[in-house]
């Protein structure tokens, strides 16, 4: 299918349900997931109602609970360091790949939560970095051996959400070159020679996301609220299309009715479709979901 | 000879904004409250303004702004408070980025402000200012709109709303939603039609977009000047080919959500009105704008 057909895609088409046709109709012609063979993509979702406390605190053992959870549920095991090690090897050199911007950035209590589990996994403190900006010329992250890819879920300006997939544009020197067409193509990124198939774990922060912005600043306390969750998956393409879902949803409970992000999260689709890097099509998600099930909205 | 023209024309270009951007400070108090301007004043335009904005730069752009000034305010045990004050370089495109974001709540602040957590954001002659603090309480609250107040209180002229808003037939409209824009990103924002350009928005058409409640239904009008009557004739020829193919000859018709559809165009001017809930309003909506742009003198 070409490009065109999914530009052209108007109102009308989705009053006729034929747009969700249009945006996926070319997957089955889509060979195997080249960098994470999975016939159905697994996402765990857990959510604990203790990990935020009323002062917007986060439960540092609460945290590091919920990421042991889904990293069992993930691989299969049934204990946390060996869960972990399917996923790291002890000689791995890990990137931590955060997320700093300042209104809603990846908590420190996730980062060290992370941190404690890689080091309880066997590798070794001198082989861990947490990094957000700058991560293209950083002489760790060029020598790294595996990434983690953690960031909280926000609705953003000129890719209509902020997920796994545009939290790799810090791996390119000059990011502006990625931000026409709604950031189409951002998932090109995640296919450079210093990025591709380094990344072991996505970690899609939901605690407060942020689910619409307005103003300058594109961001108002109004607008987070305290879902208290975190969605981790291999497929970023998949924790996404969940966010984007997850978004949309609270958006219809809040707005009374659908809204449409500010711009169309065109990048997430264009990433399955074209850039074969994961699933977009929530059909072909399995949305594993742990702990807290209060408004859940997905 | 003409790279002297070219040396005295940047040479008044920069002297130029010099005077806009000491105009602009003289707007915003260096002290409020306890809070103290902190640092210098940052000034950004349309090529720096990414510098500043990540992401939401492009939506004043869209509305041709000219110059940003940011001036951040401090007090000890305290969040900084941001003004970013926009020159807009017309009251249209004031109004036009303040109704992007935000309904006017009629604050008294300004010719339209709003308020949420923290963030109070007005617009009054050509400017929009936004005022902001990452985190609200009782005292930043208090100062924030102490300093809307004094900035709006010394900006000495207020400005028009544009003059597409008087077409919009008045009975049912939220008058405190209506947005004004130039291109379709911001059509698609307020109301997602196509993902393509099907209406041949650009910088220079202008357009507003009016809300209508009929009990449980909502329904809106979007009227759109272009420049030339050639362009609006365009439009209508596309917007009937990529959106209404089965319209034909006919103006009005009912689509598969059972809402109504109706469209026309005078001289330069096309309006379309969306998901009215009956033909007969459909109807009487598009009457009322007929004959009030028939009594437009086109340009």
């Amino acid at each position: 299918m070409s490009e065109k057909i999914i530009k052209g895609i108007t109102r009308r088409d989705f009053l006729k349900g034929t747009a969700y046709a249009a945006l996926f109709g070319s997957l089955s012609l889509i060979g195997k997931n080249e960098l994470f063979a999975e016939k159905k993509t697994k996402v765990v979702l857990v959510r604990d109602p203790e990990v935020i406390d009323a002062r917007n605190r986060i439960n540092q053992e609460v945290i590091l609970k919920m990421l042991d959870q889904a990293v069992m549920v993930l691989t299969g095991e049934k204990e946390p360091i060996s869960a972990w090690r399917k996923i790291i090897s002890p000689k791995d050199i890990v990137g931590i790949k955060s997320n700093v911007w300042a209104p809603l950035p990846t908590p420190h209590e996730v980062e060290n939560a992370i941190k404690k589990r890689l080091l309880d996994a066997g590798v070794e403190k001198k082989n861990i970095k947490i990094k957000d900006r700058g991560v293209w010329r950083d002489s760790f992250f060029k020598k790294a051996t595996a990434y983690i890819n953690v960031r909280p879920l926000r609705t953003h300006h000129w890719s209509g959400i902020g997920g796994c997939i545009k939290n790799y544009i810090q791996f390119v020197p000059r990011p502006w070159e990625y931000h026409g067409d709604s950031c189409a193509n951002l998932a090109k990124i995640w296919h450079l020679p210093h990025v591709r198939g380094k990344t072991r774990l996505n970690i899609l922060l939901v605690l407060t996301p942020l689910f619409h912005g307005i103003g300058p600043h594109h961001f108002n306390p109004a607008y987070v609220w305290p879902y208290k969750g975190i969605f981790v998956g291999k497929d970023p393409v998949a924790l996404d299309a969940l966010g984007v879902h997850l978004l949309q949803e609270k958006r219809k409970q809040y707005f009374g009715r659908y809204r449409a992000f500010a711009t169309p999260v065109k990048h997430v689709y264009i990433a399955d479709r074209k850039y074969r890097l994961g699933t977009a099509d929530l059909n072909k998600i399995e949305l594993i979901k742990i702990g807290w099930k209060e408004d859940i909205l997905i | 000879m003409k790279k002297l023209l070219l040396i005295i024309f940047s040479i008044l270009l920069i002297l130029n904004r010099s005077v806009m951007v000491t105009e602009l400070k003289k707007f915003i108090p260096v002290e409020i409250n306890g809070w103290k301007k902190y640092g210098d004043d940052r000034i950004f335009n349309s090529k720096t303004i990414f510098d500043y904005i990540n992401g939401s730069g492009e939506v004043y752009c869209s509305y041709n702004f000219r110059i940003l000034l940011v001036r951040e305010f401090r007090k000890s045990g305290q969040p900084p408070i941001i003004v970013d004050f926009f020159d807009m370089g017309s009251s249209e495109d004031a109004f036009g980025v303040f109704s992007h974001d935000y309904e006017n709540q009629e604050l008294g602040i300004g010719q339209g402000s709003f308020y949420l957590a923290g963030s109070l954001t007005f617009w009054k002659g050509p400017y929009f200012v936004s005022i902001w603090a990452e985190k609200e309480n009782e005292e930043i609250k208090k100062t924030i709109f102490k300093l809307a107040e004094s900035i709006s209180n010394a900006i000495p002229e207020k400005g028009s709303l544009p003059e597409l808003i008087g077409y919009l037939p008045d009975e049912k409209l939220d008058r405190k939603n209506i947005k004004f824009f130039h291109n379709h990103y911001s059509l698609n924002y307020h109301y997602y039609l196509s993902e393509e350009n099907i209406l041949n928005l650009n910088q220079k058409t202008k357009a507003v977009f009016g809300e209508y409640r009929f009990e449980d239904a909502r329904a809106f009008i979007l009227i759109v000047k272009y420049l030339i009557e050639k362009e609006a004739e365009n439009a209508i020829i596309s917007f009937i080919k990529n959106y209404v193919p089965e319209a034909g000859k006919n103006r009005i018709l009912q689509i598969e959500n059972g809402k109504w559809i109706s469209f026309g165009k005078c001289k330069e001017i096309v309006y379309i009105l969306l998901d009215f809930p009956e033909k007969s309003l459909a109807e009487k909506y598009s009457d009322i704008i007929k004959n009030s742009l028939k009594e437009i003198k086109h340009e």
